[in-house]
C-alpha cells in the first residue's frame, strides 16, 4: 500500500497532524510509533495538570481511522526523486516492512538529555535517571519509594513526573533548576549523596539521597537520520526547518520538539505541529 | 568433529546435578566430554552446543546415568564415579582470571572460575587505555617483562581466534626536548632491544606526518611498531566464553570469604560469601586489587595492594593522529596519552592518583583538568574537542614493585597471579601461560584435551529481520532478539550493563534512560520463559556491581507482608 502522508512518531506533534489531516479529508495516512501506546515520550506525564491539553488531544484522536503501527521503529529511508514516492524501512516486532509514501514528516519528538552530557562529575551508582524513566519503571511496578528522592526541577517533564509520582517516591526534596546546579554524585554501587551548588550563593551542599532525577535540555529522537541528507543540528540533534516544516529535502517536512524550532518542555508542538500540517496539507 | 545437542529430561534439569562426573567404559572419551557440559555449565547452555541430539538421565541418588546417542545409532551405559573435588579454582574475572581459566580448559580438569560480581570484567579490567603493549620499557629481567615476552607470541593467534577487535596502530613515545631525546636514546631503545621489542627513532617531519595534531615544537619520537588497541571486555568475555564451551564453570555472584586448607593438605576448602563450600585441589589467586585480601586468607603477607586511580575522557572528534601517542614517562606513571579507540573515538588519560578506596572509580572536576593539562602537552589543540563520557580505573599497586606469579609461602595450593599493575591486559595470555607451567609441575595430572574448542564461534551472530523483533534501544537501533541473544548465548549476564556490554544498546545519548524499562521487560519475560535465575537471584534489577538496584522489586514489598 502506498501513502500519501506518513507520520513518524505518534506523539502530541505527530498527532496533531493527523488530527488536521483527517479534517482535510486526506485519506491514506499512516502514523509510525516506536513505543506500543501514542502519545509520545510524554506520554508518562499526561495525566498530571501540566499536559492537560495534551491529554484532550489525545482522547480526540483515540477515533482516529488512520493505520498507526505502534511498536514499530523507522530505521532509515531512501528519498524519491521528482514523482517517485519516498521509500522508508520500518523494523516491526515480527519483520522488517518497506513503505512507500508521498510525503513524509517528521514528528519524532525530543528525549531528555541524562546526566552523562553535562560531565557531572563523582561515580556511576544506580539511581541517577531522567524523570520518564523514573514514570516508566513505576507504571510497570518497580518500587521508587525507599529512601529520599531528589528532583531537579528542570522544566515541564519533572514537573508533570514530581506531580505524577508525588505518592509514589517516599522523601522528596525539589531542587530548582534556577537555583542551583548538579555538581558531583557520590556513591559507588547505589547513589549516595549528590553535591548541589547554588547559582545564586556559589556556595556548594552535599545532600544525601538515594535517587536524582535528571534531565535538563534535549536530544532529537533523530537517530535514524544519521547518514541521510535531512540536516540536523550537531549538539542537539534536532532537525533544521523553516518555519513551515521543511527539511530540505522535498516531501520531507519535520515538526514538534524533534526541530531547531520546539523547545525544551515541549509547550509548542502543538501550534508548531498545527502550522506546519496546515501547509504541508494544502500541497498534497 | 562430533557435535550433539543435549537435551536434558526433565527430572534432571530440576535436579541438582552432580558437580563432576566421570565417565568409564566404551565411549567415554566421547562421553567424558559431553557430560562434563552437563555438570559444568547450566542447562541452558547445554542446550546451545547443538545439531544432533543426546538426551540422558540422571538418578540423583543411584548416581548412575543413561545416555543416548540418536544421531550415533549407539545405545549404552556408561558408569558413573561423582567427584565433587574440583582441580583448580580461579579467584577472579577479570582479565587475567579469565585467560588463566581459558587456558586452563585446554586440559582435561575440573576448573571454575568465582568471581565476586555479576559479569566478568567489573573490576580494573574494564577501564583502562586497552593498549597491547610490547613490554618495550618493562624492566629486563622482570616477571612482567618476561610475561609481556612470552604475550607478544601468543596474541597473533588469539586476536585471531577470538575475533577481538585489534587496532594495530603502533605508538610513538614524543621527545619534547633535547633531555627527553637524550632519556629515549641513551634508556629507552637500549631497554627496548634487551627485551626484544623493536623500536625506532624518527624524526619531526615524520612524526607530524603520521599525527598532525602533535605540537610542533616536538623533536621528534621513539616508535614502536608492534602495539596496539582492543576492546578490554571483548577479550575477557571471548577468554571466559571459550573456557566455558570447554568445560570450565564460571560462577557469577560468588565473593571468597574464606580459604581453609585441609587437615591432611590434600586440598583447599574455599567457602564463599553466601556459605557454600567449594573443594579444590588448587586455587589461583587472580583478585586484582583485592588480591591481598586472598592471600591474606591463608595467612599470607607478602604483599599489599594499594589502588591508583587512572581517569579518563572519551571523546568522539576526529584527532589527528594515527598512533598511541605518549609522553616520555615521569617516575610514577607512564604519563597522560592520547590513543585511538577500537570502535571510533579516542581516549585521553590516565591520571595517576593514589586513593584508599578499592571501589571508588568516581572522576572529578580537577582530575578531568590533569587529562586536558597533559594531553595538551602533546595535542596542543585537545581542548576544543568535545567530551562525551568520563570514567577512572584503579590500578592494583604491589608493594614488590614485580607481578606475583607463584605459590603462596604459606600454602602450595594457592597460586598468587597478583600485584599486576598497569599491564595485565597486555599481559594476560603470557600470565595464564605461567599459571599453567606452575600448574603442570605439581601433582595435577594435566592432559591436554583433544576436542578443546580453540575458536569462538559466532555467539551473536546477525539473523534475520524476522527474529530480531522490534528496536527497544533507539538511539543505537538495537533490536529485542538482539538482546535476546545475548541473554542466551554462553557467558551471559543479566545486569544491564552486562546487557550493555554485549549489544551496545545503551550507550547512545540517552544513555539508557529511554530504553531500561524495555529492556527489563525483555529481560524479565526472557528469563521468566526459561526459567533463569536473575542476577544474584535478586527480584530487583541491578545495573552492574551487586547492589545497584536500579529500582525497588516490582510490588515488592507488599508483597511480603
Ligand atoms: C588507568 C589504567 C590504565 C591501564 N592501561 C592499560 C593498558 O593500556 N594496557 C594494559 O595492558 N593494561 C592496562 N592497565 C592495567 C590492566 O587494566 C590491569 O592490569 C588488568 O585489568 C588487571 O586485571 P585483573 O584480572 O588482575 O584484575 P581485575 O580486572 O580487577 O579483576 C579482579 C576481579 O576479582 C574479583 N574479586 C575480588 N575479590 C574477590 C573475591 N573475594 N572473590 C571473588 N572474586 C573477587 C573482582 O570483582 C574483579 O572482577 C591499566 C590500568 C589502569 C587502572
Amino acid at each position: 500500500m502506498k501513502y500519501n502522508l506518513t507520520i513518524i512518531g505518534a506523539g502530541i506533534a505527530g498527532l496533531t497532524a493527523a488530527a488536521k489531516a483527517y479534517a482535510s479529508g486526506l485519506e491514506r495516512v499512516l502514523l509510525i510509533e516506536h513505543q506500543p501506546v501514542i502519545g509520545g515520550f510524554t506520554r508518562g506525564y499526561i495525566e498530571t495538570s501540566f499536559f492537560e491539553t495534551e491529554q484532550r488531544l489525545l482522547s480526540e484522536c483515540a477515533a482516529l481511522p488512520y493505520t498507526i503501527m505502534t511498536r514499530s521503529t523507522v530505521v532509515g529511508f531512501f528519498t524519491g526523486d521528482g514523482d517517485t514516492p519516498h521509500q522508508l524501512f520500518v523494523q516491526t516486532p515480527t519483520e522488517t516492512e518497506e513503505i512507500q509514501t508521498d510525503y513524509i514528516l517528521i514528528a519524532s519528538g525530543a528525549m531528555e538529555k541524562p546526566r552523562e552530557a553535562w560531565r557531572i562529575s563523582g561515580g556511576r551508582p544506580a539511581g541517577v535517571m531522567t524523570p520518564a524513566m523514573a514514570v516508566e519503571l513505576s507504571q510497570r511496578g518497580y518500587r521508587l519509594d525507599e529512601g529520599k528522592t531528589m528532583i531537579y526541577m528542570a522544566d515541564r517533564r519533572s514537573h508533570g513526573a514530581a506531580e505524577y509520582l508525588a505518592d509514589r517516591l517516599g522523601e522528596t526534596i525539589q531542587v530548582s533548576a534556577e537555583d542551583f546546579d548538579i555538581e558531583h554524585i557520590h556513591g559507588t554501587a547505589q547513589l549516595e549523596g549528590v553535591t548541589i551548588r547554588s547559582v545564586i550563593t556559589g556556595e556548594a551542599e552535599r545532600v544525601n539521597c538515594s535517587r536524582l532525577l535528571f534531565a535538563k535540555g534535549r536530544y532529537g529522537s533523530t537517530f535514524f537520520l544519521k547518514g541521510l541528507p535531512v540536516e540536523r543540528d550537531e549538539s542537539t540533534l534536532c532537525i533544521i526547518t523553516d518555519r513551515f516544516g521543511a527539511t530540505g529535502i522535498p516531501r520531507v517536512y519535520a515538526a514538534g520538539s524533534c526541530t531547531q524550532l520546539g523547545d525544551d518542555g515541549h509547550t509548542s508542538s502543538i501550534e508548531m505541529a498545527s502550522e506546519v500540517a496546515d501547509h504541508l496539507l494544502a500541497k498534497i | 568433529m562430533f557435535k550433539v545437542k543435549l537435551m536434558i529430561h526433565k527430572e534432571a534439569a530440576q535436579g541438582s546435578l552432580p558437580e563432576r562426573l566421570l565417565c568409564y567404559g566404551d565411549k567415554a572419551k566421547t562421553f567424558r566430554r559431553l557430560l562434563h557440559y552437563v555438570g559444568a555449565v547450566t542447562p541452558i547452555h547445554c542446550l546451545m552446543i547443538d545439531k544432533t541430539k543426546l538426551s540422558f538421565i540422571i538418578k540423583k541418588q543411584t548416581k548412575t546415568i543413561k545416555c543416548n546417542i540418536k544421531q550415533n545409532q549407539w545405545n549404552g551405559k556408561v558408569n558413573i564415579v561423582v567427584d565433587s573435588l574440583r582441580d583448580v579454582v580461579v579467584i577472579g574475572g577479570g582479565v587475567v582470571g579469565t585467560a588463566i581459566v581459558r587456558a586452563l580448559s585446554l586440559y582435561n580438569m575440573s576448573i571454575m572460575l568465582v568471581e565476586k560480581q555479576h559479569d566478568v570484567c567489573e573490576g580494573t579490567s574494564k577501564a583502562n587505555s586497552a593498549i597491547i603493549h610490547t613490554g618495550f620499557d618493562a624492566k629486563p629481567g622482570s616477571v612482567e617483562s618476561d610475561c609481556l615476552r612470552r604475550s607478544r607470541e601468543l596474541w597473533p593467534e588469539l586476536i585471531g581466534a577470538l575475533k577481538i577487535p585489534f587496532l594495530p596502530c603502533g605508538a610513538v613515545m614524543v621527545a619534547a626536548s633535547e633531555t627527553e631525546k637524550a632519556k629515549i636514546i641513551e634508556h629507552y631503545v637500549p631497554n627496548a632491544e634487551a627485551n626484544g621489542v623493536e623500536v625506532r627513532y624518527i624524526e619531526k617531519e615524520e612524526l607530524l606526518e603520521m599525527n598532525p595534531d602533535v605540537s610542533e615544537h616536538n623533536l621528534g619520537g621513539l616508535v614502536i611498531e608492534g602495539e596496539g588497541i582492543c576492546d578490554p571486555f571483548w577479550v575477557t568475555r571471548a577468554f571466559a566464553q571459550l573456557a566455558e564451551l570447554n568445560g570450565a564453570e564460571i560462577r557469577f555472584g560468588s565473593g571468597v570469604e574464606r580459604i581453609e586448607p585441609a587437615d591432611d593438605d590434600s586440598h583447599l576448602v574455599i567457602v564463599l560469601e553466601d556459605g557454600s563450600e567449594i573443594r579444590t585441589r588448587y586455587a589461583v589467586n587472580a583478585a586484582g586489587l583485592w588480591s591481598d585480601e586472598i592471600a591474606d586468607m591463608v595467612k599470607d603477607e607478602s604483599f599489599v595492594i594499594t589502588p591508583r586511580k587512572g581517569q579518563f575522557i572519551l571523546t568522539e572528534d576526529t584527532l589527528g593522529i594515527s598512533q598511541i601517542v605518549l609522553p616520555v614517562p615521569s617516575p610514577s606513571s607512564k604519563g597522560i596519552l592520547a590513543a585511538p579507540v577500537v570502535f571510533g573515538g579516542f581516549l585521553l588519560g590516565p591520571t595517576a592518583e593514589d586513593q584508599e578506596d578499592k571501589w571508588d572509580r568516581s572522576t572529578t572536576d580537577d582530575g578531568m583538568e590533569a587529562v586536558l593539562n597533559g594531553v595538551e602537552k602533546l595535542l596542543p589543540g585537545i581542548r576544543s574537542a568535545t567530551t562525551i563520557r568520563q570514567f577512572a580505573g584503579l590500578r592494583a599497586v604491589c608493594s614488590t614493585g614485580d607481578f606475583v606469579i607463584s605459590p603462596s609461602p604459606r600454602s602450595h595450593r594457592l597460586i598468587h597471579a597478583a600485584g599486576i599493575r598497569s599491564t595485565g591486559l597486555s599481559s594476560s595470555p603470557g600470565i595464564a601461560e605461567r599459571v599453567v607451567e606452575l600448574l603442570r609441575s605439581t601433582d595435577l595430572i594435566m592432559t591436554e584435551r583433544s576436542e578443546a574448542i580453540l575458536e569462538l564461534p559466532d555467539l551473536l551472530g546477525e539473523s534475520d529481520a524476522a527474529s530480531n523483533g522490534e528496536i527497544i534501544c533507539l538511539c543505537r537501533s538495537i533490536t529485542r532478539g538482539e538482546i535476546e541473544r545475548a541473554l542466551s548465548a554462553p557467558l551471559s549476564s543479566t545486569t544491564l550493563d552486562g546487557i550493555k556490554r554485549r549489544t551496545g544498546a545503551m550507550l547512545g545519548e540517552c544513555q539508557g534512560n529511554g530504553c531500561i524499562p524495555k529492556l527489563l521487560d525483555v529481560m524479565e519475560s526472557f528469563t521468566a520463559s526459561r526459567g533463569l535465575a536473575k542476577a544474584g537471584g535478586e527480584e530487583a534489577p541491578l545495573k552492574g556491581l551487586r547492589e545497584s538496584y536500579i529500582a525497588g522489586q516490582a510490588g515488592g514489598r507488599d508483597n511480603e507482608i
